[in-house]
């Protein structure tokens, strides 16, 4: 096993991963200017219920899947009702929402302590893939690694075409002007549930495909909240390429800190780039066609 | 007298404990640009806020042909049939001139041909923007973006728009391509609200005008009757509520 290579495949992995979280962070950021800091608990519900169907209730993977996706969606949802809308209709620049997503995490996150307890649950990979890795260059590769890294990638360039639908371009009017975009008849608060819909799911997914590389437990949502947030704001908030670029730099980083340091600082390594990146360029790297105020 | 397409009966609005606009009551008949003027602090864009169902009224109520517009949000209101262009060309700058007439026809019940079609009737009263369809409205020209805001109200095909301040921060020469193109639109037969403050070129083109002063209806009536009314020169000259007559352009 060769430690660069091995690198490369942590960092792709989780990298992918991430930028999965990174775009969920994106799509709620897009019509609201929210940053949802219960992001990370969507992934880690999403890991939980895929531990709950598939492995404790036995259900196949594809059923677990549509289950799981549907409860982060559900979950993101109740989100949207209790802890965004509310604060946004009072005031859109209000920042409340800093707190009462906070708070909402906090809720899921006893919730599911609750119901689950701290233990860690095993999460099973597809049918016909496994774990197994096999030496390719150097570094231990499995088929479900190479699984993780194309599904995130498709669903990125899935994320890129929905951009070019009307939705799309809807939800970008939202995001440059909303009120221009509500008297042309753009309703931003049902562009904002579907917005949570997508994103929860999405999310969901994210959990469901780490689960099976670190089982399922509570404290995924912090493991995943800063590196996704990271990931998001290094690419530039609001773009999908920069979501891909930044989870995969964010992965790699991890993957090297925790390769050359240890586990510990893979967090500091984070907060570095992160820092690094932002001073040079604090609207990340690929931030969406600039808007220019005159 | 026909019932007037837009009326409305003795409102009050503002901003939260801030009221602005005092009992003002108005009629636009259908088919005719009805102007209103008054200068910078008037009140002239508070009006055309509460009647889009952007700030909410604390008293009176909006009709559009009978039906009642006030309480009902800027979504429903647009769904009525009255498009509000704003105060300073606001277009969505980082998306393209068609995305942004495409927009305007979002969640609308049209296939792809009769989108076009109503593309290309908002585009025929400014064939200047035909040539830029693919560039972002960012890089349009004031004039031009003040145009593209125009035909994204109008793809929708409404019964009414009003405008505000269609004129400010525009040349002469792309003043008069704004007003032309208003005077087509009438004749058309959609109803416009205007809003400004140059008095005779609005005059110029108008059936009908209303005087605003500190939130109040100071005159009205039609342009020559306005035009040698005292109530005009004091709303723009006067030491009305809003300091000096220095902003005026008249
Ligand atoms: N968002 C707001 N909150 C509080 N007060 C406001 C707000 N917008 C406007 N006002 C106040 O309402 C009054 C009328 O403003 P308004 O914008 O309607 O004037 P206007 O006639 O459109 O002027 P202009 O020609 O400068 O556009 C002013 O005294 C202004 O200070
Ligand atoms: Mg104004």
């Amino acid at each position: 096993m060769d430690l660069t290579t091995q690198v490369l495949r942590d960092g792709l992995v989780f990298g992918s991963v991430l930028a999965l979280v990174a775009c969920s962070f994106n799509i709620i950021h897009r019509p609201t200017n929210v940053l949802n800091f219960a992001q990370g608990d969507f992934v880690m519900v999403g890991a939980m219920l895929a531990a709950v169907t598939m492995t404790v209730m036995g259900l196949p993977w594809l059923v677990g899947l549509a289950l799981v996706l549907l409860g982060c969606a559900a979950t993101a949802l109740v989100e949207e009702r209790v802890a965004v809308t509310p604060v946004l209709r009072r005031s859109m620049t209000s920042v409340s929402w800093v707190i009462t997503t906070l708070a909402f995490s906090i809720i899921v996150e006893n919730i599911i302590a609750k119901a689950w307890g701290p233990n860690p649950r095993t999460v099973p990979v597809p049918p016909g893939l496994s774990q197994d890795a096999t030496d390719i260059g150097g570094a231990l590769v499995s088929s479900y690694d190479v699984f993780v890294v194309v599904v995130a990638a498709l669903i990125l360039v899935g994320l890129e075409l929905l951009d070019r639908t009307p939705l799309g371009s809807a939800l970008s009017a939202v995001a440059e002007d909303r009120e221009i975009a509500m008297l042309r008849g753009i309703n931003p608060v049902r562009l904002t549930q579907r917005s949570f819909l997508l994103s929860g799911a999405i999310a969901g997914l994210a959990g469901v495909l780490v689960a099976p590389l670190v089982l399922a437990n509570t404290s995924l949502a912090v493991q995943f909240l800063l590196p996704g947030f990271a990931a998001a704001a290094i690419g530039g908030l609001g773009s999908n390429r920069g979501a891909l670029i930044g989870g995969y730099t964010i992965g790699l980083v991890q993957a090297a800190a925790a390769a050359q340091f240890a586990v510990a600082y893979q967090s500091a390594a984070v907060f570095v780039v992160l820092l690094g990146v932002l001073l040079l360029r604090p609207q990340g790297i690929f931030a969406p066609k600039a808007v220019r105020h005159v | 007298m026909p019932e007037p397409l837009l009326h409305l009966q003795n409102i009050d609005a503002g901003y939260g404990h801030v009221a602005v606009l005092h009992d003002v009551t108005m009629s636009v008949a259908e088919g005719k640009i009805v102007a209103v003027l008054g200068r910078n602090g008037a009140g002239k864009s508070t009006l055309t806020k509460a009647i889009s169902g952007l700030i909410p009224l604390s008293a009176g109520e909006i009709t559009l042909a009978g039906e009642r517009l006030d309480g009902r949000s800027p979504v429903s209101i647009a769904g009525a049939g009255l498009q509000y262009v704003v105060e300073g060309h606001r277009v969505f700058r980082a998306q393209t001139v068609r995305a942004n007439l495409d927009i305007g026809l979002y969640k609308q019940p049209l296939d792809k041909e009769a989108r076009s079609a109503r593309r290309d009737h908002a585009l025929e009263l400014f064939p200047e923007l035909s040539t830029r369809l693919n560039d972002v409205a960012g890089s349009l020209s004031g004039g031009q973006q003040q145009m593209l805001a125009i035909a994204q109200a109008l793809v929708r095909e409404p019964r009414m728009i009003l405008v505000d301040e269609p004129s400010l921060g525009l040349a002469p020469v792309v003043i008069e391509r704004v007003f032309s193109a208003l005077v087509a639109l009438r004749d058309l037969g959609v109803t416009i609200l205007l809003v400004e403050q140059i008095v005779e070129r609005t005059l110029q083109i108008a059936d009908y005008g209303y005087v605003l002063r500190g939130g109040r209806v100071a005159a009205m009536g039609e342009p020559a009757e306005l035009r040698t009314s005292p109530a005009l020169q004091e709303a723009y000259m006067g030491n009305s509520a809003g300091g000096a007559a220095a902003g005026a352009r008249p």
